[in-house]
C-alpha cells in the first residue's frame, strides 16, 4: 500500500506521523516506505488499545477516512468565515497575476523534470521527479471541476477569474493561503504540526529562501492517505496552497520561484537551518558550523549565567525559608516584651488596690489611739491634705521639670505648710488631724521626713513634706520619657559601635601583619637568591669573593626609592636570617679596608634550588602544570582553525579551596607560563566566583587563540584536567568590556615559571641561572 | 577521548573534496565497491545522501544498510564521520 503512494503523499503521510523527514528521492523512497509501514503496524497496534480516532484539530488524528470530511468541513468553514469581511477583488487580481507566474514557471520546470527523471543524481531526480509528479496530478483538471466539494462552493467568487480549471486549483489554493495570511492563527495551530511541506518545490523553496521563514508550511491536516481522487486532490490544492503562500510571504524571494526550478537544485551554498528549530544565530561569527554554535550559543549562555544564577537561586532558596520564620518570631517577641514594659509601666493599675483609707474615725470597730469622733474635722482635715498633696506635687513637679535655678526643693518645711494651708482656714488642731491622717495613709502619696530628711511618723517631728507623686505637665513627661529612651539607644549603640570598632582593628591589625610577613619573606627569598647566584658566580669566577656585604645585599636588591620604606622590612628580614637560616653564615670581613657584616652562602647542593609553586598544604598537589592527558592535536573535538579569538578554561581551580590573596595571580601566571611564546594573550581575567573554575582568556588573532588552545586543553594542573572552548567574541566583550581595548601580549607577572616546573626540569633550571 | 578510528581522522580533518567513497570511516572495500554500483562513486555523493536525510541518525544507517548491507558498527562509523565533518565543515 505504501508503495502507490506519490512521493508526497508519502512524505506527508510520515509528517503525519510525527517524522518529519527529508525528500522523497529515489533512494530514499524504499527507506520511507519501510519506515511508513513499520509506523502504521504500530499506530494500528495502539490505536486499537486506546479509544478511536480523535478528530482533533491537530495533524495526527487525520490519517482516517471519517475524520477527512469533518475536517474538510472545519477548514472550509474557517475559509468561509474569514474571506467574507475582507473580500478584496484587488488582491484576489493580484494573486491570480502570481499564481499564472508560479503555474507557468512550474509548467516550463516540468518540462525539464522530466528529462532529468533519469539522471542518477538522487536530489535532482528528487526534487525534479516530485514536480512531475505534482504535474501529473495537476493533469487531471476535469476530476477536479466535476468534484462537488464544498471548498468549490466557497471559492466561487475567484472560479470566475479563473478560465483555466487548473488555475482554478491554484486560486482555490489562493484563497485558502490569504486567508492564511491574513489571520490565521487558528489555521497555523492547525499547520504547525508539519514542520515542511509535502511538495518538494516549495520544499526546496524554503532551504533557498531567506530561512527566516520558519513559519509552517504545511500540508493540510484534513488530507489523508487514502487513495481517494477526492482526497488527493483536496491536497494538491493546498499544497500549492502552501506553495504559494510561502512564496506570498517572501515575496522578496518571488524572484527565486522561477530559477530554482530551472537550475539544478544542488544547494551549493550552505544551507540555513531553518526547519531545524534552533534559533538564528545573532552573530555573523564564522558561517561554517553554524548548527553546531548554535546549541554551543546556548550552552555559553547557559555559562556565563551559570554563577550568578546558581548563587543566587541557592541562596535564596535556603534564606527564603528561614528569613520568614526569623521575622515572625521577632516580632512575637517584640510585643512580648512591650506588653511587658507597659504592664510594668502601669502596675498598680493592674493590681487592684487593697488599701483603704484610714480616716482615723472612732467608731465602734476602730478604737486607734486619738480618733476624732468628729467627722466635721475629719472632712477638713482631709481637704486640708489634698490641698497639701496637691501643692506639694506641683512643687515637686516645678523641681523636676523647670529650671534648677528656681531654688525651691522638693520638699516644704512645716512651717510653708502651715502658711500655706491657712489660705484655707486652717486651724492648728486641724493641721495636726491632717499630719495623723498622712501618717496613717501612706499610700496618699505624702511623706513626712524630720529635719534630718528621715521619713517619720511622728506628727510633732514632722518638719518636711514631699510629696511622691510628682505632678508634671504632660510635655515635661514626654521629654522625660524621650530623653531617656534616646538616652539609653545610645549608650546601647555607643556599647556596640565599640565591640565592632574593636573587632575591625583587630581584623585590621592582623591583616597588617600577614602583609609585613609576606614582605619579609619576599624580601628573604629575595635575599637567598642573590646570595646563591653570587655563589654560583664565584664558582665560576674565582676572584669574586664568596660572600656579600649585608648592607651591598640591601643596596643591590632594593632600589634607593624604597629604602626607607622597606627599611623596617629589611631588618626583620636580617634579624630572621641570623637567627633561621642555616645556610647562610654571618661573618665580620674586610672589604676594601672596612669591616663590614656579611653573608656567606654555605653551598648546599640541593637538585632544585628554585622557588616552589605554592603548594596546598592539606592535598599535597602543586600548583604546577603536570602533563598532558591526551594528543589535544589529533583529538576528535579540536578543529582545524578556531572560530574566535577568545577562550574559556575551565576546571583551573576550586574557589572554595582556595585561600590568600593574590591566588588569582598565580593562575594567571600559570596559563600565561603555558602558553609559552604565544605573544597574541591581550586580556585574562579569572573567575574568582565560578564554581568550575573558569578563566577567561582573549587572544589578538584566532590563530593565537588556536595555539593557546592547543597548549591548554587537555592538560593536567594541580590535578585537575583543564578543558578549553571558545566563545562568541561579543559575549566576552560584553562580559568584559575593558577587553575591547586591551592592546598588549601579556606575560606572566615573574620570570621564574614556578607552574612549569614539574614538566621539564633540565630546561627550566637552565633558563633560570 | 572517544575511539575514533586514523581514518576517521584523517576524513573529518580537511574538506573532502572528491576523495572517493571508500576513504569515509567505517567504508572499505568491498562496500565502497557496492556503494559505486549503486551510483555513489564519490564521498560527497554519499553527503548528499546523508543531507537530503536531513542528517537524520536513524535514517541514514537504514539506508547505508539497505544499500551496501553494513552492518551497524560500519554504519554507525560512516554516520559519525559524516556528521562530525558536516559540524566542522557544513
Amino acid at each position: 500500500m505504501a508503495a502507490q503512494l506519490t512521493d508526497e503523499e508519502l512524505r506527508a503521510e510520515l509528517k503525519a506521523l510525527g517524522q518529519n523527514v527529508g525528500p522523497v528521492t529515489a533512494t530514499t523512497r524504499r527507506l520511507y516506505e519501510t519506515k511508513l509501514t513499520q509506523l502504521r503496524s504500530q499506530r494500528r497496534k495502539s490505536s486499537t488499545a486506546a479509544s478511536g480516532v480523535k478528530p482533533s484539530r491537530k495533524l495526527i488524528g487525520f490519517s482516517s477516512d471519517e475524520s477527512e470530511g469533518e475536517a474538510a468541513e472545519r477548514n472550509g468553514q474557517k475559509f468561509r468565515h474569514r474571506r467574507t469581511p475582507k473580500s478584496r477583488p484587488s488582491r484576489t487580481v493580484n494573486r491570480s497575476e502570481n499564481s499564472h507566474e508560479h503555474v507557468a514557471d512550474s509548467r516550463g520546470a516540468s518540462a525539464k523534470a522530466r528529462v532529468s527523471v533519469d539522471s542518477r543524481s538522487s536530489r535532482k531526480s528528487g526534487v525534479l521527479g516530485s514536480v512531475v509528479g505534482a504535474r501529473r496530478r495537476g493533469a487531471t483538471p476535469p476530476v477536479h471541476d466535476h468534484k462537488p466539494s464544498p471548498d468549490d462552493e466557497e471559492y466561487s467568487d475567484t472560479d470566475g477569474d479563473m478560465p483555466d480549471g487548473q488555475a482554478s486549483s491554484y486560486a482555490v489554493g489562493d484563497e485558502g493561503s490569504s486567508v492564511n495570511g491574513q489571520d490565521s492563527f487558528d489555521m497555523n495551530r492547525t499547520f504547525n504540526k508539519t514542520g515542511g511541506d509535502a511538495t518538494p518545490p516549495s520544499f526546496s523553496l524554503n532551504t533557498w529562501g531567506s530561512g527566516k521563514n520558519s513559519t509552517p508550511r504545511t500540508s493540510t491536516p484534513t488530507k489523508p492517505s487514502t487513495p481517494d481522487t477526492n482526497s488527493r486532490l483536496k491536497p494538491i490544492a493546498n499544497h500549492h496552497a502552501n506553495h504559494i503562500h510561502s512564496n506570498r510571504k517572501q515575496s522578496k524571494m518571488t524572484v527565486w520561484v522561477s530559477s530554482p526550478l530551472s537550475r539544478p537544485p544542488l544547494p551549493t551554498h550552505r544551507r540555513p537551518p531553518s526547519s531545524s528549530p534552533t534559533p538564528q544565530q545573532p552573530n555573523g561569527g564564522t558561517p561554517p558550523a553554524s548548527k553546531n554554535y548554535n546549541s554551543e550559543e546556548d550552552i555559553l549562555q547557559k555559562e556565563f549565567q551559570t554563577a550568578e544564577d546558581l548563587n543566587s537561586v541557592s541562596g535564596g532558596v535556603y534564606w527564603g525559608q528561614y528569613v520568614s520564620r526569623v521575622l515572625l518570631v521577632l516580632m512575637a517577641l517584640f510585643f512580648l516584651v512591650l506588653a511587658l514594659m507597659y504592664l510594668n509601666v502601669r502596675w498598680d493599675l493592674v493590681t487592684p488596690k487593697t488599701t483603704t483609707d484610714n480616716f482615723l474615725l472612732c467608731g465602734p470597730d476602730v478604737t486607734t489611739e486619738g480618733c476624732s469622733e468628729n467627722k466635721n474635722k475629719v472632712a477638713e482635715a482631709l481637704e486640708m491634705v489634698h490641698h497639701l498633696h496637691h501643692k506639694l506635687s506641683v512643687l515637686a513637679g516645678e523641681y523636676l521639670c523647670g529650671d534648677q535655678d528656681f531654688g525651691l526643693s522638693r520638699n516644704m518645711s512645716r512651717s510653708d505648710a502651715v502658711q500655706f494651708l491657712s489660705k484655707y482656714r486652717c486651724t492648728k488642731p486641724v493641721f495636726s488631724l491632717a499630719l495623723r491622717l498622712i501618717t496613717e495613709n501612706p499610700h496618699w502619696g505624702v511623706r513626712l521626713m524630720t529635719s534630718k530628711g528621715e521619713d517619720t511618723a511622728e506628727v510633732d517631728a514632722v518638719d518636711w513634706l514631699e510629696s511622691t507623686q510628682p505632678d508634671m505637665p504632660l510635655l515635661c513627661r514626654l521629654q522625660r520619657a524621650f530623653s531617656i529612651v534616646f538616652l539609653r539607644i545610645l549608650a546601647v549603640l555607643a556599647c556596640v559601635a565599640m565591640v565592632w570598632g574593636g573587632v575591625e582593628l583587630m581584623r585590621y591589625r592582623w591583616r597588617r601583619q600577614e602583609e609585613d610577613n609576606r614582605l619579609m619573606y619576599n624580601m628573604i627569598e629575595r635575599i637567598l637568591d642573590a646570595l646563591k647566584k653570587h655563589a654560583e658566580a664565584c664558582r665560576h669566577n674565582t676572584d669574586l669573593q664568596p660572600y656579600l656585604a649585608i648592607p651591598h645585599v640591601r643596596d643591590m636588591l632594593i632600589p634607593p626609592q624604597e629604602r626607607k620604606k622597606l627599611g623596617q622590612v629589611w631588618d626583620r628580614a636580617v634579624k630572621f636570617l641570623s637567627a633561621n637560616e642555616s645556610r647562610i653564615r654571618v661573618e665580620s670581613q674586610q672589604i676594601s679596608g672596612e669591616p663590614f657584616t656579611v653573608w656567606r652562602w654555605i653551598n648546599v647542593d640541593t637538585p632544585n634550588n628554585r622557588l616552589y609553586p605554592p603548594i596546598n598544604e592539606l592535598t599535597g598537589r602543586v600548583k604546577a602544570w603536570q602533563g598532558e592527558a591526551f594528543d589535544v592535536d589529533s583529538s576528535v573535538n579540536s578543529r582545524p582553525y578556531s572560530p574566535t579569538p577568545c577562550l574559556k578554561i575551565r576546571n583551573m581551580f576550586d574557589p572554595d579551596i582556595e585561600t590568600g590573596e593574590d591566588w588569582h595571580v598565580h593562575i594567571q601566571d600559570a596559563i600565561l607560563e603555558k602558553c609559552g611564546d604565544n605573544n597574541g594573550i591581550v586580556h585574562i581575567a579569572v573567575d574568582k566566583s565560578s564554581r568550575e573554575g573558569c578563566v577567561y582568556l582573549k587572544c589578538n588573532s584566532h590563530d593565537a587563540a588556536g595555539k593557546a588552545f592547543r597548549a591548554l586543553h587537555g592538560s593536567w594542573f594541580d590535578g585537575k584536567l583543564v578543558t578549553v572552548k571558545y566563545l562568541w567574541l561579543d559575549r566576552y566583550h560584553q562580559r568584559f568590556p575593558d577587553a575591547l581595548h586591551a592592546a598588549g601580549p601579556l606575560r606572566p607577572s615573574n620570570p621564574l615559571k614556578t607552574s612549569l616546573m614539574h614538566l621539564d626540569k633540565v630546561e627550566v633550571e637552565d633558563h633560570l641561572l | 577521548m572517544s575511539s575514533t578510528s586514523q581514518k576517521h581522522r584523517d576524513f573529518v580533518g580537511e574538506p573532502m573534496g572528491d576523495k572517493p567513497v571508500s576513504a569515509l570511516a567505517g567504508i572499505g572495500e568491498k562496500l565502497g565497491g557496492r556503494l559505486e554500483e549503486e551510483g555513489f562513486d564519490k564521498a560527497y555523493v554519499v553527503l548528499g545522501q546523508f543531507l537530503v536525510l536531513k542528517k537524520n541518525e536513524e535514517f541514514f544507517k537504514d539506508w547505508l544498510k539497505t544499500t551496501c548491507n553494513a552492518n551497524s558498527k560500519q554504519s554507525a562509523d560512516c554516520y559519525n564521520c559524516l556528521k562530525q565533518w558536516c559540524d566542522t565543515f557544513l
